[in-house]
């Protein structure tokens, strides 16, 4: 029965393309997720330059920016 | 009111952003930390520097260039008095650590250069940091030079990691010999981390002298940490626990 059902399955294509359309859903969902990634990483790269020094992430006062401690290029804000 | 510093270091073909950021683009050092007292009351960044494996424009591979950066970088942003006087903690991941290390026996043999940070207000997570190298830069002179010529592969980078090189080696003995020393704490990988889509376990040389007593295994791979999703996570909190 088993051998029948697969036999069947095969000669339909049911089991091949239920099979192809996930691995291409899964793959478009890697590119996605991959391409929102990278788009937001650029993004990021834009605020610091060349990429080669100090971005302040968080700072829980605004004290220091106030006077100008922190140059407010170096701040990233998401 | 803020407390401290906290100082993130990429690795190895890292940057500033990417490494410490998880596939759904959240940072856990700007995302999760804040949030996590007492580090909610931590100013919290992260450096950048050029270390790409591969390069074709001739970029400086001098790590004393990038460990200066960083210390100039530091005393850049703290300007005032206050500030001059907090503690900071540089988180650094790989090859991050060895710019760190480095930066800090700059700053003790050249005290005049970098005044506005002092060596007693550092504190160091090396996170799986090759202090004498590692095994797997080991690769023959032909190779790298053929490797250099061919796809620009930075050769100062390599000879800085490669196991027992003389530059890691000279700036590890100088670091344990400096009178003042940094708090320093090292951590390794116990399990492994897909690098180049298989599953392999880091090991660096880390275990020297003084090293060797304060290296603590991390009861996971340090990608959990680094791609954690969300707070909850178990690699997030686990390493916050620690």
């Amino acid at each position: 029965l088993t051998t029948y059902k697969r036999l069947v399955n095969t000669s339909l294509g049911l089991q091949e393309d239920t099979k192809t359309a996930t691995i291409t859903f899964q793959k478009q969902d890697e590119k996605k997720k991959a391409k929102q990634r990278k788009d937001k990483v650029t993004k990021l790269a834009e605020v610091d330059d060349r990429f080669l020094n100090l971005t302040v992430l968080y700072s829980p006062n605004d004290h220091d920016l106030e006077y100008g401690n922190i140059p407010s290029n170096v701040i990233l804000s998401f | 009111v803020t407390s401290n510093s906290i100082c993130a270091v990429h690795g190895l073909n890292g940057n500033a952003f990417d490494t410490w950021m998880a596939d759904n683009g959240r940072m856990w050092l700007h995302d999760f930390l804040p949030k996590d007292p007492p580090f909610d009351r931590s100013r919290i960044m992260t450096f950048g520097y050029e270390s790409t494996l591969v390069d074709t424009r001739k970029l400086t591979d001098r790590f004393e260039d990038y460990a200066d950066q960083l210390i100039r970088e530091i005393i850049r942003l703290r300007g005032s008095n206050p500030t001059r006087k907090r503690p900071i903690i540089f988180v650094c991941h790989s090859m991050g650590g060895l710019v760190a290390r480095l930066a800090m026996t700059r700053m003790h043999s050249l005290p005049n250069k970098f005044k506005g940070l002092s060596l007693e207000e550092c504190g160091i997570l090396f996170l799986s940091t090759p202090h004498l190298g590692s095994l797997q830069a080991d690769r023959s002179p032909f190779i790298v030079a053929l490797g250099e010529g061919l796809v620009g592969l930075r050769t100062g980078v390599v000879k800085e990691l490669q196991s027992f090189n003389a530059s890691s080696v000279d700036n590890t003995d100088m670091f344990q010999a400096m009178k003042v020393k940094p708090v320093f704490q090292c951590f390794c990988e116990s399990e492994p981390t897909r690098v180049l889509a298989k599953d392999r376990l880091v090991r660096h040389l880390i275990l020297s002298k003084n090293f060797n007593n304060s290296v603590i295994g991390c009861n996971s791979s340090l990608s959990w940490v680094f791609e954690s999703e969300c707070r909850e996570d178990i690699g997030y909190r686990s390493s916050y626990s620690l």
